[in-house]
């Protein structure tokens, strides 16, 4: 590949290119909310112990549970009509 | 500080203020790597769309592993690595997607590479085919490319962003070079 081609692929990386003002307001804010959160989280252990717990252990278990009383439900509403 | 890369400590500095939850540090953060990210996300993906909610996920991610950051990271590779990883995902489940289409008879088939998005915004037609030769490119010659050339990382810090190992990404780079000059001829 030429000289040329690795300067034109180099101010390729200098042009500007970026999300509209809503999209950077939009994505700054929710950056910013997720901050305020992971801070309060870091600054009460017990908080963070009990989020780190509701989101890899109860939720899973509540949606699994929900999904199998479901089926459960279905098959037996199935094998009642056969 | 002398013998210290100004960029590295101010990261530490940032990271710092980020542990504290300083929302002055994320925008300084924010507004340094953005468009730099934005650009790298548009050019793997091909989609602005795809590309802004991929980018928001990426400071969302900061944000929420902003305690748990080193002393020392770096936050560009960080992010870089963060943003990457978020597109390798988001391909998984598009091909998963794909092949189911294709399982239903419903997958129009191939119908070549979509363009870059900034092709319409090329300043030149030099611009207009680079970006053109680059969309083309299988996905982790175009990685390699964006890394090294468009974004000027050292192979060895492209490569820790891509998870691979040095001479792999010099190889890639080496094919990805290759296959521009042949497009461009």
């Amino acid at each position: 590949m030429s000289d040329q081609t690795d300067g034109a692929l180099a101010e390729l990386g200098s042009a500007t290119h970026d999300v509209d003002d809503a999209t950077a307001a939009r994505i700054r804010r929710r950056g910013k909310v997720a901050l305020a959160r992971s801070t309060r989280l870091s600054r009460t252990p017990g908080l963070a112990a009990l989020d780190r717990a509701y989101n890899k252990a109860i939720e899973p278990a509540l949606v699994f549970g929900a999904a199998a009383l479901y089926l459960a439900w279905a098959f037996a509403k199935v094998l009642h009509f056969i | 500080m002398p013998g210290v890369d100004p960029r590295v400590a101010e990261d530490g500095e940032l990271v710092q203020r980020l542990k504290r939850g300083d929302p002055a540090a994320f925008d300084a953060v924010y507004d340094r790597h953005r468009a730099r990210l934005f650009a790298f996300l548009t050019r793997m993906a091909r989609r602005r769309d795809v590309a802004e909610d991929l980018l928001q996920e990426t400071f969302v991610r900061l944000a929420t592993h902003a305690h748990s950051l080193d002393d020392d990271t770096e936050l560009g590779a960080w992010l870089f690595r963060v943003a990457r990883n978020l597109f390798v995902s988001h391909r998984r489940w598009v091909l998963l997607d794909a092949d189911r289409l294709r399982e239903l008879g419903l997958w129009p088939g191939s119908r070549g590479a979509p363009a870059s998005p900034f092709e319409e915004t090329a300043a030149t037609e030099t611009e207009r085919r680079l970006e053109r030769a680059i969309a083309e490119l299988p996905v982790d010659y175009r990685e390699a490319l964006l890394l090294v050339t468009v974004e000027q990382m050292e192979p060895q810090h492209a490569a820790e962003v891509a998870g691979i190992k040095p001479e792999a990404m010099r190889q890639r780079l080496s094919r990805a070079r290759a296959m521009i000059a042949e497009k461009l001829k």
